[in-house]
């Protein structure tokens, strides 16, 4: 069964997109992968329910993504993960508006909880 | 005609100590007594009836004798000293007196001789003129200052104070130092040559006779006029002593003074001073005394083991093969395994100073006179080419070598053997040894002491590399466990995707070996490894560099720019050193951009090839600059304007840097606002022999 879900993954990192496209898809969604902020801002189309991307990217980061995102008024619930741990940051983040903010390694656990929450919104 | 008989009267002739001879007017010998049979040798028996002449040849010959006869003939007598020649062929002298016998009419009939055997006296005589002969000459023309003194009166003045009493004339003399003047006086100057004239600035020998000898006497030098006297005193053959005097003009002179007499001139109260002008000799071996009291002084103390050869026994050794047409002596040695031991048995050490005592754990020098054999025993391929070198022609030979001690010790040292013509012709060979044990161990303390530093900086360094580190790490950390759980929802579906999953799998097994990789590259970074020596191509030590950082960059709002030079060579070294020194610059440069505002943080990395076979590598920020105060430490231990720094980072890229045959500065950049860091590293050429190897450095 599919379904009618579609997630967009903004990850720099290759193998880390590749495996968060692998693992939404092995939940039964759509997944679309970005290789940056530009390209998901450039050339987003489509339904897209969630987005899940990386904070520290080379160009445009992710809370500026979401930022500008939302100043577009996109209303798409946003998930960023980082592997920074300073508070500020988080704080940052969630003043982007960011619904939750998971620190790489994630427990998958934590972010499918993300997700659900996401998706319900 | 009748003669008178004979031998009438020869028993009292026989008596008479002259000799008695009476010839005819045909000089044959009519008489001949004991003494003229003891002059001549020849007996009575003998020389009756033959002629005189024929017998005993004289002084001038025939015509003397015919000379002397018409003397007698006319003046009734002659006299004089004749030199004869007696049977045995030696020389006679005799003193003779004829006188001419006439008969009753006063007719002569007989020379009659007297002669008196003064042989003896005449060659003292002779004796006596030869030697006042030579003397004379000698007195004149030696480069002895020769004075002839009167010294009676200064005999008289003793004899006066002997009669006063006093026995012990030394001391008398020693504590009358104006009766010593006195004395001085009393002994007259009779005669000088020339050299003494020369000497104490006279112009001619009048100037000196007939003065007392006061005036060229020092006070300093009173004590050796005392004992001069009491040589004389004491009878004594002769006196020497060093001592000084004074010329005509107050001058100094160092002397050596000497005063003799003979028996004869004793008698007659003569004396005569001989006086060598020491001054020159003096001074050279006041010279020399110094020069060899500095050279025993040197060689004794210098901190260097010293040591002196002899090669007498092995020169000969080595001209004899020269002489058989051997040139090359490493050869010889080859051919010859034993003789290089004959050779080190035919050198022997002679003199060693203090520090080779110590050195080699002897007690005395005399431990270690004798052949050097001993020594060798660790490396005698050291001297093997010492004897080599010496055979060449050299003057010298140096190599660090190790060698046995006496103490059961083999130790390193730098030896440096001498052989410079002047001391090879006599046979002499210096060595010089310094032991470097202490300066290779220091050496070697340094290296480790380095390497720690080295170390520290990288583990430092890594440690301010956190984002870097947990991003590198993270990243497929994260993907693995996302990978993973992906996996295990495909496989609890209903209908798994075995695809999805087989592509899933495959995705960890990459991740995996990218995150061993990256943590591998850490930790050689942060490992305590010996340097190696590869082939390193500029351009990938950037590109890894870059990458490591890449997220520190990132962070940071750094943007980077990459210019490297076509075609570049590359360089010989370590690969983590020189990675270490660029990741230490660009982690700098990012520092410096901090508080710059975004959008203006600026890292250029460039490659450039100097003329000079150098490549340099410049790390340019857009950052402040640097200050002055900054630009003269920046390569200063412990010097760094972070709070959190150690400041060992430069200093480390600098020995890194150096150790690679290259140089590292820091300045402000001409065309823009910011700092310029250039490290240049010798290009390697082309078709160079790439290597692996692992050295100590």
């Amino acid at each position: 069964m599919s379904s009618q879900i579609s997630v967009s993954i903004v990850e720099d990192d290759e193998s880390l997109r590749l495996a968060l496209v692998g693992l939404i898809r092995s939940l039964g969604h759509n997944a679309r992968g970005f290789g940056s902020a530009e390209e998901f801002l450039e050339k987003r189309d489509g339904p897209c329910n969630c987005v899940i991307t990386d904070i520290q990217m080379p160009g445009l980061s992710g809370i500026e993504m979401t930022r500008k995102l939302r100043e577009s008024g996109y209303q798409a619930p946003v998930i960023m993960i980082t592997a920074r741990t300073e508070a500020a940051l988080e704080q940052q983040a969630y003043a982007s508006g960011a619904l939750c903010v998971l620190h790489k390694p994630f427990e998958t656990g934590a972010l499918l909880h993300c997700l659900e929450r996401a998706l319900a919104a | 005609m009748a003669g008178p008989e004979w031998t009438q009267g020869s028993d009292l002739l026989d008596v008479v100590h002259d000799s008695v001879i009476v010839r005819d007017l045909d000089g044959i010998i009519r008489q001949w007594n004991a003494a003229a049979e003891a002059q001549y040798g020849w007996r009575r028996d003998e020389v009756i009836g033959r002629r005189f002449g024929d017998l005993i040849p004289c002084q001038g010959g025939a015509a003397a004798l015919a000379e002397q006869e018409t003397q007698v003939h006319s003046d009734g007598k002659w006299e004089g000293v004749l030199r004869r020649t007696s049977r045995g062929g030696g020389e006679i002298w005799v003193d003779i007196r004829w006188s001419l016998r006439r008969d009753g009419e006063g007719q002569p009939l007989a020379i009659v001789e007297t002669g008196r055997d003064i042989t003896a006296k005449r060659r003292a005589e002779q004796s006596l003129e030869l030697n006042e002969y030579r003397f004379r000459n000698l007195f004149q023309a030696m480069a002895v200052a020769f004075w002839e003194i009167d010294f009676g009166g200064v005999t008289e003045m003793l004899l006066a104070e002997k009669a006063k009493g006093v026995t012990d004339f030394r001391a008398f003399m020693t504590g009358n130092p104006a009766f010593v003047r006195r004395a001085m006086e009393r002994a007259r100057i009779l005669d000088v040559n020339a050299k003494t004239v020369e000497l104490f600035g006279a112009r001619d020998p009048a100037d000196m006779v007939g003065d007392g000898v006061s005036r060229y006497w020092p006070d300093a030098s009173l004590p050796v006029f005392v004992e001069a006297v009491m040589a004389s005193v004491e009878a004594k053959a002769n006196f020497v002593t060093e001592t000084q005097l004074v010329d005509l003009s107050g001058g100094a002179i160092d002397v050596l003074f000497t005063v003799s007499w003979s028996p004869e001139s004793r008698k007659r109260g003569i004396i005569l001073l001989g006086i060598v002008d020491m001054s020159e000799r003096v001074k050279a071996v006041a010279a020399l005394a110094q020069s060899e009291r500095k050279y025993r002084s040197l060689f004794h103390h210098i901190p260097i083991s010293l040591w002196q050869l002899s090669a007498r026994g092995i020169v000969p050794v080595l001209a004899e093969l020269r002489a058989q047409g051997v040139s090359d002596l490493a050869a010889y040695f080859e051919a010859h395994p034993d003789f290089l031991d004959q050779a080190m048995e035919l050198i022997t050490v002679e003199e060693v100073n203090d520090h080779t005592i110590r050195l080699f754990g002897g007690r005395d020098q005399d431990e270690f006179v004798g052949p050097i054999t001993h020594y060798w025993k660790a490396s005698p391929e050291t001297l093997r080419r010492s004897l080599i070198a010496r055979f060449r022609g050299a003057e010298s030979h140096t190599e660090e070598t190790r060698v046995c001690t006496l103490d059961g010790r083999t130790i390193d040292i730098l030896f440096s053997s001498a052989f410079p013509p002047a001391l090879a012709d006599l046979g002499i060979t210096i060595v010089g040894v310094v032991d470097i044990a202490a300066r290779t161990a220091a050496e070697e303390a340094l290296r480790r002491v380095q390497a720690d530093f080295a170390h520290a900086a990288r583990v430092s360094m890594l440690g301010e590399l956190t984002a870097s580190i947990a991003h590198e790490v993270n990243q497929p950390l994260a993907a693995i466990a996302t990978n993973g759980e992906a996996g295990l929802r495909w496989l609890a579906r209903p209908e798994p995707d075995l695809g999805e999953v087989n592509a899933l799998a495959a995705r960890i097994v990459a991740d995996a070996r990218r995150a061993a990789d990256i943590i591998s590259r850490i930790r050689a970074m942060a490992s305590r490894r010996e340097p190696e020596q590869a082939m390193i191509a500029l351009d990938d030590i950037i590109g890894e560099a870059l990458l490591f950082l890449r997220h520190d960059l990132q962070h940071h709002q750094v943007v980077t720019e990459v210019r490297l030079a076509p075609d570049l060579p590359r360089v010989r070294g370590d690969r983590t050193q020189i990675q270490q020194v660029l990741v230490n610059l660009a982690m700098n440069a990012v520092q410096a951009m901090t508080d710059m505002p975004e959008g203006q943080r600026r890292l250029v990395v460039r490659t450039e090839l100097g003329g000079d076979g150098m490549i340099s590598t410049i790390v340019e920020d857009s950052g402040p600059g640097l200050g002055d105060e900054q630009a003269h430490r920046l390569f200063e231990s412990f010097f760094s304007t972070k709070a959190s720094g150690m400041g060992m980072g430069l200093p480390i890229c600098r020995s890194i840097i150096e150790a690679h045959g290259g140089r590292i500065e820091g300045i402000n950049r001409s065309d823009a606002r910011g700092a310029r860091f250039t490290f240049t590293l010798p290009a390697i050429a082309p078709d160079t022999l790439i290597e692996t190897v692992h050295t100590k450095v």
